[in-house]
């Protein structure tokens, strides 16, 4: 069956937008001060990897006949979200010559892959999957090291926050989470801008550790993962 | 005219040290026109005498307190929706069939030296709807309120009578071992459904599991809470044979929770109810070195199969049911 839509859906879309319009069009006084020269809004993209998480180990329990209260298990499961390719996009605003808010949107289509051993009565060991497909939309700063126009290579270091759904095969189910994460990574200016305003192309490389709580992830506490991408960004 | 089956048709017990094994609940039901209809309570609330008979070590007064507090357990499921009332005590007795009275209290069956207790009904077979139902507890066995270490304990079993006396039957999560003198020990329960009690002393089976739980949900349905559970729905297959009496048992893999169901055809089809949405790892399994007799009245039950893990996480909306699948398992 086809999952109906829900107002969880409407404030997912809400969100969204909230956080890339806002990571667009909030430092509006910053250009009135006209403090430093060089290209406020930054559009990028590019792929890479989501690592796996660990959604928890959990065992089949029943209950003993006996008065200590010891469970006998049934059998053991390991859950996790396998590693995937996972595809993004960005949009930032520059508001100083070192930070930038931005907003980004990830996708990737992990498998949920759970290990099944230890069976009471010597069931084969099975490793059962089936898809996902996972959007991740976060908003956060990015924090440069290095501000000097001439520099190829500037470190950044970066945060924030979000919200991740996770919707399983065949749609029949839609899970709602928060993310967060903290990473560090590096721009690589492609050709020197003819003006400190000038249009500014260059490579972007990115990693973070993220963090997934709630939604697909309920009962695990907060599980956590390494993003990496690379990817392309274009600075006007 | 309403014509009414007879009570020995539909006799659920516990046993103490029985024949059965493994792993879900499973709803009572009666043919209706052809039709399998599950019997239940169709006027609310359920009433209840007490018997005023004693046995050594419980009173009726104690008695009475303990299958309050196991009406109370099936009451208060969140997602069901079903209500008791104490009607006072009777001089009736539980045998006493057909005399509109649903009577619980102490009998004597000495003859009966492995039933701890047992429940009888009265079901109008035009619609599924139970008229009348007893429980017995056997006086032939020790008896304890208290938890006490050398008696069985009341509201436990009670507990387990009742999910019968509101339509369950018995549940296959469990596990068991032969015994020297005969019979199988329960070694472990997920349901307080399951047809072996625990033994003395052990007061587990006053709390309700998730197994129960959706037992009672599926029959008495909170109108508030419905659309909240889903179902998972398959086929058990042996090459391209249908198992009938398989048992599955469906783990939520964020809760750790266990229900279980059976295959009740020859295609081996099955559906688990009252599930809460989420994903779930599913577990098949023959009712193996087991009196099937304890689960199903039909012959056939295919046990000559190995416990099989379906290579597949399945998913349960909310309100409905994801697609169908096949566990396909192998002979042993």
């Amino acid at each position: 069956m086809r999952i109906a839509r829900t107002w969880r859906d409407a404030r997912f879309r809400l969100t969204a937008t909230v956080v890339l319009v806002g990571a667009a069009v909030t430092p509006a006084d910053a250009q009135g001060r006209g403090a430093a020269s060089f290209p406020r809004v930054e559009a990028g993209g590019g792929g890479g990897v989501a690592g796996a998480v660990s959604l928890g180990d959990r065992d089949a329990n029943l209950l003993s006949d006996n008065t200590s209260g010891t469970a006998f298990r049934l059998f053991a499961t390991a859950t996790e979200l396998h590693a995937a390719a996972a595809a993004e996009v960005r949009l930032g605003y520059r508001l100083s010559p070192r930070l930038t808010a931005e907003g980004r949107l990830t996708f990737s289509r992990p498998s949920l892959r759970v290990s099944i051993s230890s069976d009471a009565e010597d069931a084969a060991a099975v490793e059962a999957t089936s898809g996902i497909t996972e959007y991740v939309i976060e908003g956060g700063a990015l924090w440069r090291l290095a501000t000097e126009t001439h520099r190829r290579w500037i470190p950044f270091v970066n945060g924030g926050a979000g919200l991740a759904r996770h919707v399983h095969e065949d749609n029949v189910l839609a899970e709602n989470g928060v993310s967060g994460y903290a990473g560090a990574g590096a721009l690589y200016a492609i050709g020197a801008p003819r003006t400190p305003e000038a249009r500014q192309t260059g490579l972007r490389f990115d990693v973070r550790l993220q963090l997934l709580h709630g939604g697909i992830a309920d009962g695990a506490g907060v599980s956590t993962r390494v993003v990496a991408t690379a990817g392309a960004f274009v600075a006007f | 005219m309403i014509r009414r089956c007879a009570a020995v048709a539909l006799v659920m017990g516990i046993v103490a040290a029985g024949t059965v094994p493994a792993s879900a609940y499973l709803r009572l039901s009666i043919s209706v026109r052809g039709q399998t209809t599950p019997v239940t309570w169709t006027t609310m609330p359920v009433r209840w005498f007490s018997a005023t008979a004693s046995a050594p070590g419980v009173t009726s007064t104690q008695f009475q307190s303990a299958l309050d507090a196991a009406f109370d357990s099936w009451e208060a499921v969140p997602r069901a929706s079903i209500a008791f009332q104490f009607a006072g005590f009777t001089a009736a007795t539980p045998s006493d069939d057909n005399d509109g009275l649903s009577v619980m209290g102490f009998e004597e069956h000495a003859d009966l030296d492995r039933t701890l207790a047992a429940t009888g009904f009265t079901v109008d077979t035009l619609t599924g709807a139970i008229v009348e139902s007893d429980v017995f507890f056997n006086t032939a066995f020790p008896w304890s309120t208290t938890g006490a270490a050398d008696a069985f304990d009341l509201q436990s079993v009670a507990t387990h009578e009742i999910g019968h006396f509101v339509g369950l039957g018995h549940s296959a999560l469990g596990e068991t071992e032969m015994l020297a003198a005969g019979g199988r020990r329960v070694i472990a329960a997920g349901s307080v459904m399951f047809p072996i009690a625990f033994g003395r002393g052990i007061t587990l089976g006053r709390t309700l599991q998730p197994d129960d739980v959706a037992g009672v949900s599926v029959s008495y349905p909170d109108g508030d809470r419905q659309g909240a559970s889903g179902q998972v729905q398959g086929r058990v297959r042996l090459g391209a044979r249908g198992l009938f009496g398989a048992h599955i048992a469906a783990f939520n893999l964020r809760t750790g929770t266990l229900v279980g169901g059976f295959a009740l055809n020859d295609d081996g089809e099955f559906v688990i109810d009252g599930l809460d949405p989420g994903s779930y790892a599913i577990r098949a399994e023959p009712l193996d070195d087991a009196s099937t007799d304890s689960f199903f009245d039909e012959p056939g039950i295919d046990t000559n199969f190995r416990v099989t893990f379906h290579d597949r996480v399945v998913t349960v909306p909310a309100g409905g049911a994801g697609p169908s699948f096949d566990v396909t398992v192998t002979a042993k």
